[in-house]
């Protein structure tokens, strides 16, 4: 299945996407930083009751702990593992050492989290090299650069990407062309498609559909009448067809920070102010360092009373600013005061804010009134915060409110 | 009912409703120029509801006072395209319209006049106020004004409270235009006997336009009336009308950003300033539109670099002493200010890279223009 190596390497893809997913990348930030811990279960996560792993070590892997699983059954799986708080602060610093690795591979990266990116290939070939050499080189800067290992697929579609990423860990590199995908699709069980949550798989399990090549050989209309225009979607996705083009993140659509509370919050906790001031700042400094602005702003919350099957009812308020804004005090005021008009109720078990209607900051032109107003103020505030996060870490200095528990650090979700 | 018109009175009066009649058909209504025939006249009116026009030209009817409307962009073809002097109008069932000219004739369908929406002529109930005032000017006076701010009026729809020209009485007699996009700003001051008014008003870009095309019209009357009243704004030339909502916002504080004084201030002709920053900004980036001025004793170098395309620069004697530096700007910004001044001297007042400069004309004393630089 593996193909690649020299000429036009490329001939009939009709994109080159490379999806680069880091290694075990909490755990293995911590065992880089720490070598006692170098061939050592580790659990990055939080202790408390409802505390959940946020990365594990392959060693601990090897006991069957699992990213997003209860802490206290992580423990009993592997009793000897060690267990370690996150620290937000040094992924992100290393985060940002990847990210530069990334942007000299190419102009279009899109970051799905803070240790994984798509990488737009097409063209590349004439600069770098044929694909396989492009990921090869890839895999060595990163472990150069961050001392990390990274896996790394490369494929025509983002699904296939992203599926060949997960299936060459640890350490690997996989490449399917377009002539093979289908065929390597079709042994795949379907819920490894993007989009195939519980729900969906035990539906399509009921209609026999297992693998991605029976969805792939079943009849559209069929699907869409069945599960509607998701069904017509997923049929696509299964014979490998994936429009999505790899959106670089000055073209993303929005941002967005939540975290899940340890204790199910009042609405008019502290505590729950504490956590969306903080998520406030996390999305504030990422404008700004993508130099854009929101005008849109969006509270969202779950509340604690179950819906069962896992799902928890969602309340989102939305409001639109006069003036799109990067300012931290600008997203946190809005956030809480949308906060104060959703009104009493059951308590909070998430809380989150997403910033969207964004629009390109120009950088190269000031502004008039910036330079001479209170706006200047903010953004003199902004930028020395930011400055100090980047250099020792973002809880290194925090405003008024924003220690929030650290068993739930806020988690970028956009 | 039937009406008979001279074709170019017809299509005059339908070219000044034109730039106000709704491009994009998702209220049909609003692509519609109402018509009105009273007595001898027919009444034209149109509006996007924030902006509207009225005038009216003679016509002979068979029966008088008979409403309709019809599409406006339509209707400017059929009549600039008709032949012959005349253009008979005649009303028939159903809102259709029959108009013959020359040996052509043409059905079109109206839509019913009574959905037609109110003209942007009367305040919301009880809204405030407190801004009432009438602005006489000499027409060409308020259309120099209106040109000498409104190209830094923001396009951004965004920024409402720039969207417009504030308008204000900075003394008793005497009006004040400022318009700014957040990178420029251009200030204007004229003399208007028994001006005053509390506070200023914020006038729409494309009303603004629309009353400076009315400006333009022949009229027997030199002088014209703004009238300010509480959300609304009219003027009247002739036989037309144009009347607006205001944008309601707070224009931000223009007199901090304007420097009180500048470091150096280098004469020069507008001419020369003129096809030097135009040669210039040949190469300059298409996105930022990026000059330098560059100064040395006696000398300003202004250049542009593209990496992709090439470069250009050209040295002017100006009396400029001091140390050597050089300072970036939109080349846009300088060319559409140059372009409202009248020939003569300008002076450019600099501090240094980062501050705001200073443009000002001998040629109108009253004129300020404050334009940031940009990091090159």
């Amino acid at each position: 299945m593996l193909k690649g190596g020299e000429g036009q390497a490329t001939a009939g893809w009709p994109r080159v996407i490379a999806h680069a997913d880091m290694d075990a990348f909490y755990a293995s930030v911590e065992q880089l930083d720490r070598p006692e811990l170098r061939g050592k279960p580790v659990i990055v996560g939080g202790r408390s009751a409802r505390g959940v792993v946020t990365s594990a070590s392959y060693e601990a892997r090897r006991y069957g702990v699992r990213a997003a699983m209860p802490s206290a059954q992580a423990r009993q799986l592997c009793p000897q593992a060690v267990f370690v708080a996150g620290r937000m602060g040094r992924y992100a610093e290393v985060a940002r050492t990847l990210r530069a690795v990334f942007d000299e591979f190419s102009p279009v990266v899109e970051p799905l989290s803070l240790d994984e990116a798509f990488l737009d290939l097409t063209g590349a070939e004439r600069l770098l090299g044929p694909p396989l050499v492009i990921g090869r080189e890839l895999k060595r800067a990163v472990r150069e650069r961050t001392g990390l290992v990274v896996s790394v697929g490369i494929a025509p579609v983002k699904m296939a990407a992203k599926i060949l990423s997960d299936l060459a860990k640890p350490d690997g590199l996989l490449l399917i062309g377009p002539e093979d995908l289908p065929e390597f699709l079709a042994g795949l069980p379907v819920e490894r498609l993007w989009g195939v949550g519980r729900v969906t798989l035990a539906r399509l399990n009921q209609a026999g559909i297992r693998t991605m090549g029976d969805l792939a050989a079943r009849d559209a209309a069929e699907l869409r009448s069945r599960f509607g225009a998701s069904g017509a979607y997923l049929h696509q996705l299964a014979q490998g067809r994936d429009a999505r083009p790899v959106v670089g993140d000055w073209q993303r659509k929005s941002y967005g920070e939540e975290n899940t509370f340890a204790h199910d919050l009042a609405r008019d906790a502290l505590a729950l102010r504490r956590a969306l001031i903080a998520h406030s700042e996390a999305i504030g400094r990422r404008l700004r360092a993508d130099a854009v602005r929101a005008r849109t702003i969006t509270l969202k919350l779950k509340t604690a009373r179950g819906l069962g099957g896992g799902r928890y009812p969602v309340i989102t308020r939305s409001h639109t600013l006069g003036t799109a804004s990067d300012d931290t005090a600008v997203i946190a005021r809005t956030a809480l005061a949308l906060l104060a008009r959703v009104g009493d109720g059951d308590k909070i078990r998430l809380a989150g804010i997403h910033a969207h209607n964004l629009e390109r900051r120009d950088v190269r032109q000031p502004d008039l009134f910036e330079g001479w107003q209170a706006a200047s103020k903010a953004r003199r505030l902004n930028q020395a915060l930011d400055l100090l996060a980047q250099r020792f870490g973002a809880e290194a200095v925090t405003r008024g409110l924003t220690r929030v528990e650290r068993a739930a650090p806020s988690r970028r979700v956009k | 009912m039937e009406l008979t018109l001279k074709r170019t009175d017809f299509l005059a009066g339908l070219a000044m409703v034109q730039g106000i009649v709704e491009r994009r058909n998702t209220v049909p209504i609003l692509g519609h120029v109402l018509m009105h025939v009273e007595d001898t006249a027919l009444k034209l009116a149109a509006t996007d509801l924030e902006v509207g026009i009225r005038t009216q030209l003679p016509c002979a009817a068979a029966k008088a006072d008979a409403q309709f409307t019809l599409g406006a962009r339509k209707l400017f073809e059929v009549v600039r395209e008709a032949e012959g002097d005349t253009i008979t109008l005649k009303t028939l069932d159903n809102d259709w319209i029959e108009l013959r000219c020359g040996r052509a004739r043409f059905k079109m369908m109206g839509l019913d006049p009574r959905s037609f929406p109110a003209m942007p002529e009367r305040n919301a109930d009880g809204a405030a106020r407190r801004t009432a005032g009438t602005l006489t000017l000499d027409a060409a006076v308020l259309a120099q004004m209106i040109d000498r701010t409104i190209f830094a009026v923001s396009p951004d729809e965004a920024r409402y409270n720039l969207s417009g020209v504030y308008l204000e009485s900075p003394a008793a007699g005497a009006a004040r235009m400022v318009a700014t996009d957040g990178h420029r700003l251009a200030l204007i001051d004229r003399e208007a006997a028994g001006f005053t008014m509390t506070g200023g008003v914020i006038i729409p870009r494309k009303g603004l336009a629309e009353l400076r095309k009315l400006l333009a019209e022949p009229a027997a009357e030199t002088t014209v009336e703004l009238v300010l009243d509480g959300q609304l704004a009219r003027c009247r030339r002739g036989p037309s009308e144009v009347s607006m909502r205001l944008i309601e916002g707070e224009f931000p504080d223009y007199r901090g950003v304007i420097p009180k004084t500048s470091r150096f201030h280098i004469a020069l002709p507008r001419e020369t300033l003129i096809s030097t920053i135009r040669r210039a900004a040949i190469f300059s980036n298409e996105r930022f539109h990026g000059v330098k001025l560059a100064f040395a004793p006696g000398t300003m170098t202004v250049s542009s670099t593209s990496p992709e395309t090439g470069e250009a620069s050209e040295t002017v004697e100006v009396d400029f002493h001091g140390d050597e530096f050089s300072v970036g700007f939109n080349a846009a910004y300088l060319q559409q200010v140059l372009a409202v001044l009248d020939d003569g001297p300008i002076t450019l007042g600099l501090t240094d890279d980062v501050s705001p400069g200073v443009i000002t004309a001998e040629t109108d004393s009253a004129f300020q223009y404050v334009v940031m630089p940009m990091r090159l």
